[in-house]
């Protein structure tokens, strides 16, 4: 924990000398406000535009989080069904690969017009792109049993609903984890991605995504700069509240967690 | 020690091939009478595991007919146990719900089971650990928690794969004797692979000694130092010319 601590205070340390930097390079160089604004000018456009910041900012950590949430329960189901059997994960593993690679960006405006503009297209989109991670980490986590202890439950007369619930599950929970922490980080970017495109339904009001094509438009760089500094901040805290989830569902049992707080 | 004739587990002419590959094992006449130890010892490739995986039923004989307690293996599993080379316990359960894992499996009400467990907790040492989970245990400990699951079922047929085999040797030797107690009380047969010959006469009634390539019996040894066996034991020279006499048909097979 002590350890925790000071690696918090020695980032914290590093940011801070970064936008010293940064602040007096502006001056310095007497680069434009649109071009570059200064950290301080940032943090002014902050002050001012906070509402309509906190605004954007709570509507795409709600996107975020749902598409996030529902790759979690279809990435599971999905996973669920890979694991049953090798028949099964040869016939539809190709097409989680495809959802991999399929760039979000050119699926984006499709999403758009079959489901029209809003929350739901753009939630839809961050779930397309948390989905792959979720269903390659669980099933891989469901599947990589150790025999001997299949073997340990075929010799109680365990059924294939108990070696599910109480062996693979289980085994597979830190795997689900790995899945999650990876679709929790490009969640907001999915999120974001499909705001560039959905923006929202009514002129003004929408999510980060829609904000940063905004303020761009308007050349408010400074505020276009909060709104990059509050899209970082929104994926942080995604990551950290899965690591706290993380270590609280496997402090007690696994390696990745317990030992998360030394590193 | 009630050692009858009466076989629990009868082994006639079983052969095991897979595929077109050689046999692993050939032509397997054994019988274990209720109430023996019976160690399997020899050189790797003697197919001693896969034997004890027949008896068990976890695998099928390619030719031949066991039977435990006169059914097949799968149908007389409710009375056998298997204790695996590891500890194979679920590291996100207590000692305590690992413990309890196979009464569960067999869906024996909560309260039973406490009560159960708690008394097998007991009887193997591990009540000051129930709450622990197996990351925070020692090798010795986790294979204790081990041999604690197999006998909360109450068996009457034990068969260990090497269970005392990743062991430093004392350690080895105290659950050796701790095993030998817990049978005393319990009486279950125990069919035992073992790569020690000192572990094997220390734990046995009976040794079969198997060669490689194909897997089959080649010595039968009876061991008949009297019980209750104790570190006194392993001094006394009976102790030392059963080990000699194993050790030399161990060789004899090894380089035939």
């Amino acid at each position: 924990m002590k350890k925790y601590v000071v690696t918090l205070l020695n980032a914290l340390g590093v940011f801070a000398a970064l936008l010293l930097l940064w602040q007096i390079l502006v001056l310095l160089l007497h680069l434009p406000a649109y071009m570059l604004p200064a950290p301080l000018g940032v943090g002014r456009a902050v002050v001012a535009r906070f509402p309509s910041l906190v605004a954007s900012l709570a509507i795409t950590a709600q996107e975020a989080a749902g598409g996030l949430a529902a790759s979690i329960v279809v990435g599971l189901l999905i996973a669920l069904l890979f694991a049953q059997s090798r028949w099964i994960r040869r016939m539809l593993y190709p097409y989680t690969i495809l959802l991999q690679t399929v760039p979000i960006v050119a699926v984006a405006p499709l999403i758009l017009m079959w489901v029209g503009p809003g929350i739901l297209s753009v939630t839809l989109v961050a779930f397309i792109i948390c989905l792959a991670p979720i269903i390659a980490n669980t099933t891989q986590g469901l599947i990589s049993v150790e025999p001997n202890l299949i073997h340990l439950f075929l010799m109680h007369n365990a059924s294939r609903i108990q070696i599910l619930t109480r062996l693979r599950l289980p085994h597979a929970v830190p795997a689900l984890f790995v899945g999650i922490r990876i679709a929790a980080g490009i969640s907001v970017i999915g999120a974001i991605t499909g705001e560039l495109f959905a923006g929202s339904s009514r002129v003004g009001e929408g999510g980060l995504g829609y904000s940063i094509l905004y303020a761009s438009a308007q050349m408010e760089t400074d505020y276009l700069f909060a709104l990059v500094v509050a899209a970082t901040v929104l994926g942080f805290v995604f990551f950290f509240l899965v690591m706290f989830l993380e270590w609280y569902f496997l402090h007690n049992w696994h390696e990745s967690a317990r030992t998360m707080s030394d590193e | 020690m009630v050692t009858s004739a009466v076989p629990q587990v009868v082994l006639t002419n079983v052969s095991k091939q897979y595929g077109s590959s050689p046999p692993v094992l050939q032509q397997i006449d054994l019988s274990i009478a209720k109430g023996e130890f019976v160690s399997l010892i020899g050189p790797s490739g003697c197919g001693k595991s896969t034997l004890l995986k027949l008896i068990s039923g976890l695998s099928s004989a390619s030719s031949g007919s066991i039977l435990v307690d006169g059914m097949t293996p799968v149908n007389a599993r409710e009375t056998i146990s298997f204790i695996f080379q590891d500890a194979t316990l679920l590291p996100w359960r207590t000692v305590t719900n690992n413990v309890g894992l196979g009464l569960e499996l067999e869906h024996v009400s909560r309260e039973t089971r406490k009560q159960k467990v708690e008394s097998l907790l007991e009887l193997v040492g591990l009540t000051h650990v129930a709450r622990s989970y197996p990351r925070q245990l020692s090798g010795g400990m986790k294979m204790r928690v081990s041999v604690a699951r197999a006998l909360a079922i109450k068996p009457r047929l034990l068969l260990m794969d090497e269970p005392f085999g990743a062991l430093d040797e004392m350690t080895r030797d105290r659950l050796n004797e701790e095993l030998l107690r817990l049978r005393a009380e319990q009486n279950w047969t125990a069919a035992f692979v073992t790569h020690s010959v000192a572990e094997a006469v220390f734990l046995s009634t009976r040794i079969v000694v198997l060669a490689p390539s194909p897997g089959r019996i080649a010595h039968q040894i009876a061991v008949d130092l009297p019980f209750p066996r104790t570190s006194v034991t392993r001094e006394s020279p009976e102790f030392e010319s059963l080990v000699t006499s194993v050790s030399r048909a161990l060789r004899g097979v090894q380089s035939a």
